[in-house]
């Protein structure tokens, strides 16, 4: 029976989640691993393996992404096209150059998924820009002027105040009223 | 087992594997291997699953499992991870206080200070 209480469309809708490299001073390999976590849906208490309760990210900035040491040029991504002798390399500054910060991103992404037949999908759900402009900016749900998710992507627990407060169920002086902005 | 009993456990299988003896009674014989090894896996599943969940709703208020459950320990609170989990994901403001107990005990974490960014150098050219 309890299996049947969280089985609301509301639970299990998709939140979208956005951060500007801009603005956030982690590293690549960090941040693609909270992105990873965040399109799995790890973050929600209602995660399951067997339903595929990720969410959307956008990724802003990516031509600003910070890595340490000299990883910009000398980490190497390879290509390989199966005929012998075809192995390319491209350093990691001349793959930001020739496709963007956001193939960049999306391969460490990539890497962080389970490997299974939800990679590519979840994997689909992670949304680059180059620069500070997207198109889904009425998509990102905020809360009193404040984006519900914060810099460190996701807090799920502002939106069940939200949905609480629209029940009536909380006192309305701890939440603020739920709008959608741009 | 004769063959009429090795075809009603082959119901579903595919293929001849539900239809034809001899190709029934190796998948049912593997069928039973396997619901004898996952009845005790399904246990260590279960447990997996419960202290995923558990984590994502304790790191929603900033607190990681190890740390939560560390400080219960100190509390003695006795609640096993399959209740917590379902608090976690039903009952969130119990599951909220919950997570207050647990950070008086014992506060854990110190907080993950990032270093700011540095220019990377290009290589010599």
């Amino acid at each position: 029976m309890s299996q049947q209480i969280a089985r609301t469309r509301l639970a299990y809708a998709r939140t979208w989640h956005h951060l500007s490299f801009a603005t956030d001073p982690r590293p690549l390999g960090r941040i693609a691993s909270s992105i990873a976590l965040h399109l799995m849906g790890k973050h929600k208490p209602i995660y399951d393996p067997s339903t595929d309760c990720g969410d959307y990210v956008i990724a802003t900035s990516c031509a600003d992404i910070n890595t340490t040491g000299k990883k910009r040029y000398q980490k190497l991504y390879y290509t390989h096209s199966t005929r012998p002798g075809s192995l390319k390399s491209m350093s990691m500054d001349n793959m930001f150059k020739k496709w963007g910060g956001g193939e960049v991103l999306k391969k460490a992404v990539r890497g962080m998924l389970p490997k299974n037949r939800l990679r590519d999908k979840r994997l689909a759900r992670l949304k680059v820009f180059e620069g500070e402009d997207h198109p889904y900016r009425k998509n990102v749900v905020k809360i009193d002027g404040k984006t519900v998710n914060n810099d460190r992507i996701g807090h799920i627990g502002e939106t069940l105040d939200a949905v609480l407060q629209m029940k009536n169920e909380l006192p309305p002086e701890k939440v603020g009223v739920a709008q959608a902005s741009t | 087992m004769n063959k009429a009993k090795v075809l009603k456990l082959a119901k579903g299988f595919r293929g001849r594997a539900k239809n034809c003896i001899r190709i029934a009674r190796e998948r049912v014989e593997k069928a039973l291997q396997y619901s004898y090894r996952d009845r005790r896996n399904k246990k260590r599943d279960m447990r997996s699953l419960w202290i995923q969940r558990i984590n994502a709703g304790t790191r929603i208020h900033s607190v990681n499992y190890g740390n939560f459950m560390h400080g219960l320990m100190k509390e003695n609170i006795q609640l096993n991870r399959k209740v917590l989990s379902e608090l976690s994901m039903h009952e969130p403001h119990s599951f909220k206080a919950l997570v207050d107990i647990s950070r008086n005990a014992f506060p854990g974490n110190k907080n993950v200070v990032h270093a700011p960014r540095k220019v990377a150098l290009p290589l010599s050219v």
